[in-house]
């Protein structure tokens, strides 16, 4: 065994059996479930890969292939696979491996943008993109596939979606507005700017959108116009800073509005005007032409168009035409305005004016030249007007033309008055002068044109003067400088008036007389001739006709003519009655003598002709004058007597008092014819003559008279300061005074009264 | 557990590891989140930025000790497998097979390195690190070579088929 078992042992050399011969194939489950694994993995992983595109930016910074995602709503829609640069180098071409589920993103109508950082005052966006780097962004509205795509170069404001209402404003220059600026209408914000690009023809364009339930606000005829950041405006209310908001002063902003009857609702994609302003946009009627001769001071899109002061249209454009010599301009009103616009309106540049008319369209210094539009009546429908440059008193003086009261005035002589002065009356200016010609016969005429609300005050009756520049009024105890106006000196002036005479003007007349000065214009048209021996201080067109010392005529011209100085006056309306035939015409000289000055004023005043009107009914045009000292003893022809004393110091020129009234006075001291008496003269008013009586006692009151008496001094005492002296009267009782005194009737003259005369107390009716 | 099953259950092993290999390094092992910035990282991935940013000897490091070992493991114990029974080169065999086991020790070096920056990298909102499918991938595969190496016993190299031995 032993022996076996190590040959055995030693022929053993082990032999491999199987024991376990079960199936281990169960092994290879291993592999297959790893396959199956990791096949489902990369199945899954290849089922989950959308398209690829290609998206060709300017540039693209910060997108690595294999990291840069792209986003849609802010979820991975893609991986960046490749960013490549284009054949000639103006483009990168990023390839983008889209998720299987965003696989829609490659269609038509999808954008694509780089996001980035920015920050600026007026943005601070893309800040993730600080953190996690660049990233593509896309926003779709969906469309047939594409594969390539042209990538925005900024972000897009809004996510595009469908029916977004958006619409494209035009101008000629756009303001500072950015991108994102605020669309508000009436205040409410409605949309954003959305893309500010230079549009065909070069014209600056701005893509608004708008929100959806805001869409109703945009009307076919909303005006649009920017919202002034920030306005500096220095005017008639002084200096006015606005600033609109904070967000508008960085971005700027849009507002909109339509003015008159809403329009339609405007359609997707419309192209709207883009005013420069409020008031530009306000003024959206219809556009019309205006020439002007001259230019200054119009600004396109600034000078306005008021009518009664107020703005109502804007200036357009402002175009020299070299052809014609004019500067036209075109403009529009508020569409409110447009039926105003006719061929019979009128439109005026205003602009500021220093001259001696005064000061006018001052307010232009401040707010610039504007255009006056007055609208007429009856024009036809034009869309070409002529303008006109003239001041505001010339433009006034035009309307008066055309509204007011034309007149022709013939004169003589023309001195200074000029195209342009005023015609007054009563010191308003109710009129201008509006030119100097000559009529037929060479004699000049003046057209006044008087304002119409005046044109009552015209009537047949009106009288015409010029008006002096300077007149110096010297009375008694009045020195009276009347300056005109400084332009009434350079101008000259025409006044009138009617002189109290209101007599209805029938039909209106239309021609008058110009008079040299008031006097003359007062004065009635029929002269009366007065003679005179001396006619010393007598001047034609100065010395005045007076009637109690009124001035009611004027001498017109003073003449000689058979060794007799001739009087040509005229007496103002109203007086006629002066010119009776028994009227005493007088002239008033200054007479200093020992008696007393008298006629003391006509040193100054000049000599008067004092009139003094008789009884009779008889109406003359000649008349012999008289030369007197004092105008108060040319009384009215009364009831004259003549007093008889010895002698008396009584003058011509004393007073008659009856119970202290002065009711006559001395004109004449004489001898009589003997020589034995000193006559006086003496004339009662006709309004008192009944007072005398055949047994009127007459004394001398003047002076100072001393009574020495038996325990008895009396002083009686006139006036002492009428140097003439006085007299007084009496008259007895009914019973004993007798028949009424005639003209001529002699009277003796006592030196002082009985006292008995004192105690008479008549009763004498007047005889009217 | 008899050589024959350990045979085929090596052979199994290395074939599963093959399969496991392509996803192991192509799947994402980890994504590391910074400051937002979600990063999905593979291995191969992982070796590419290291060699993109320059690093290239970490990158080659990596590439050799993630990438290239792993698969160097599976193809010399495919070698081995297939030299099973025959007779050639049995001493190279034999070292070889010390040499796999000796650095199966480190492979699961990656896998652990993984797990505590996982663990340790969660700070929050500025970065997280997070393992995904691709570590498990890289793991199984490491756990079949790993057992491959083990299961397939030095004494089988010396085996003789058994064709040969009858």
């Amino acid at each position: 065994m032993n022996t076996e078992e190590p040959k055995k042992e030693k022929e053993d050399r082990g032999e491999i059996v199987a024991t376990h011969t079960g199936n281990i194939a169960w092994v290879w489950i291993f592999p297959i479930l790893a396959a199956m694994v990791a096949g489902w993995l990369f199945w899954k992983e290849w089922e989950s890969l959308g398209p690829k595109i290609e998206i060709t930016f300017e540039d693209a910074p910060g997108i690595q292939a294999g990291k840069t995602q792209l986003l849609y709503r802010g979820v991975k829609s893609g991986v960046v696979e490749a960013v490549e640069l284009d054949k000639d180098l103006n483009h990168v071409v990023v390839k983008v491996q889209l998720e299987g589920f965003a696989a829609d993103l490659a269609s038509k109508n999808t954008d694509f943008w780089i996001e980035r950082p920015v920050i600026s005052i007026t943005e601070l966006n893309g800040l993730e993109s600080i953190i996690q780097g660049n990233s593509i962004q896309a926003r779709t509205q969906g469309g047939p596939p594409q594969s390539q795509f042209t990538g925005l170069a900024k972000p897009p404001l809004l996510p595009l979606e469908k029916g977004a209402f958006m619409i494209r404003l035009q101008s000629q220059a756009i303001p500072l507005i950015n991108r994102g600026a605020p669309v508000y209408n009436r205040g409410i914000k409605v949309g954003v700017v959305r893309e500010k690009v230079l549009g065909e023809k070069g014209r600056p364009t701005l893509d608004l959108y708008i929100e959806k339930e805001f869409r109703s606000a945009v009307r076919t005829n909303s005006r649009f116009w920017p919202i002034e950041a920030t306005a500096l405006q220095f005017g008639q209310q002084g200096l006015k800073l606005d600033i609109a908001g904070i967000d508008a002063l960085i971005q700027g902003g849009i507002s909109f509005d339509h003015y008159g009857e809403p329009g339609a609702e405007a359609a997707s994609n419309s192209v709207f005007e883009f005013s420069a302003n409020e008031f530009d946009a306000r003024t959206c009627g219809k556009s019309f032409t205006v020439l002007f001769q001259e230019g200054r001071g119009l600004i396109a899109g600034v000078t306005k168009v008021c009518y009664l002061g107020q703005p109502i249209g804007l200036i357009d454009t402002v175009e020299v035409v070299p052809a014609s010599q004019c500067v036209k301009t075109t403009m529009r009103l508020y569409p409110e305005y447009d039926a105003l616009v006719d061929s019979s309106a009128r439109l005026s540049l205003i602009c500021p004016r220093i001259s001696l008319d005064g000061v006018t369209g001052l307010d232009t210094l401040i707010t610039g030249v504007y255009i006056d539009m007055q609208p007429g009546v009856g024009g036809q429908p034009a869309t070409e007007l002529l303008g006109r440059t003239v001041s505001d008193r010339e433009w006034q003086a035009i309307q008066d033309e055309r509204n007011g009261m034309l007149l022709t005035l013939y004169t003589k002589k023309l001195p200074t008055i000029d195209k342009g002065a005023p015609v007054l009356h009563r010191g308003l200016t109710v009129g201008t002068v509006l030119k100097k010609s000559l009529d037929a016969k060479g004699g000049p005429i003046l057209h006044v044109v008087i304002k119409p609300e005046f044109r009552n005050v015209i009537s047949a009756n009106t009288r015409f003067w010029r008006m002096p520049a300077t007149s110096i009024k010297v009375g008694s105890g009045i020195l009276q400088v009347e300056l005109e106006s400084v332009k009434a000196l350079v101008q000259g002036g025409v006044e009138f008036d009617s002189f109290g005479a209101t007599s209805k003007s029938e039909a209106p007349i239309s021609e008058f007389q110009l008079f040299d000065d008031k006097k003359t214009a007062q004065a009635e048209s029929t002269p009366i001739r007065i003679r005179f021996d001396n006619g010393r201080g007598l001047v034609g067109g100065r010395s005045e006709i007076r009637y109690l010392g009124v001035p009611v005529g004027i001498v017109e011209e003073v003449e000689t003519k058979d060794q007799h100085i001739w009087v040509v006056a005229r007496l103002n309306s109203g007086y006629e009655y002066l010119r009776t035939q028994d009227a005493v015409y007088s002239v008033v000289r200054p007479n200093i003598s020992l008696q007393g000055i008298t006629g003391l004023e006509t040193l100054v005043s000049g000599v008067y002709i004092e009139c003094t009107p008789g009884s009779s009914k008889k109406m003359a045009a000649s008349f012999v004058g008289k030369t007197t000292f004092d105008s108060e003893e040319i009384t009215p022809t009364g009831l004259t007597v003549k007093l008889k004393a010895e002698g008396s110091p009584i003058n011509p020129g004393a007073a008659i008092y009856y119970r202290g009234i002065s009711v006559g006075r001395i004109t004449e001291k004489s001898l009589s014819q003997d020589g034995r008496d000193v006559v006086l003269t003496a004339v009662i008013n006709r309004k008192y003559s009944h007072l005398i009586h055949e047994n009127t006692k007459f004394w001398d009151a003047s002076g100072l008279k001393a009574t020495l008496g038996f325990l008895k001094f009396r002083i009686q005492t006139g006036s002492v300061i009428v140097p003439d002296g006085q007299i007084c009267f009496a008259t007895p009782d009914n019973d004993s005074m007798g028949p009424a005194a005639r003209d001529g009737d002699t009277f003796p003259l006592y030196s002082e009264p009985q006292t008995d005369w004192a105690k008479w107390n008549p009763s004498i009716p007047t005889n009217e | 557990m008899s050589a024959r099953l350990r045979l085929q259950l090596a052979r199994a092993l290395v074939v599963t590891g093959f399969i496991l290999y392509l996803p192991a390094n192509l799947v994402p092992v980890m994504t590391i989140t910074i400051t937002g910035a979600v990063e999905p990282l593979s291995v191969m991935g992982g070796v590419r930025e290291l060699y993109k940013s320059g690093l290239v000897p970490v990158a080659g490091i990596v590439f050799l000790a993630s990438g290239v070992l792993p698969l160097v493991k599976l193809l010399v114990m495919a070698w081995m497998l297939t030299l099973h029974g025959s007779d050639r080169s049995r001493r190279s065999r034999m070292a070889m097979h010390s040499f796999l086991l000796k650095i199966g020790t480190w492979a699961m070096i990656d896998i652990f390195l993984l797990s505590i920056l996982t663990a340790v990298g969660q700070l929050g909102i500025l970065a997280s690190v997070r393992a995904e499918p691709g570590a498990l991938f890289y793991s199984a595969l490491l756990v079949c070579s790993i057992l491959a190496v083990d299961i397939y016993k030095p004494y089988m190299i010396w085996q003789d088929s058994p064709k040969k031995a009858q």
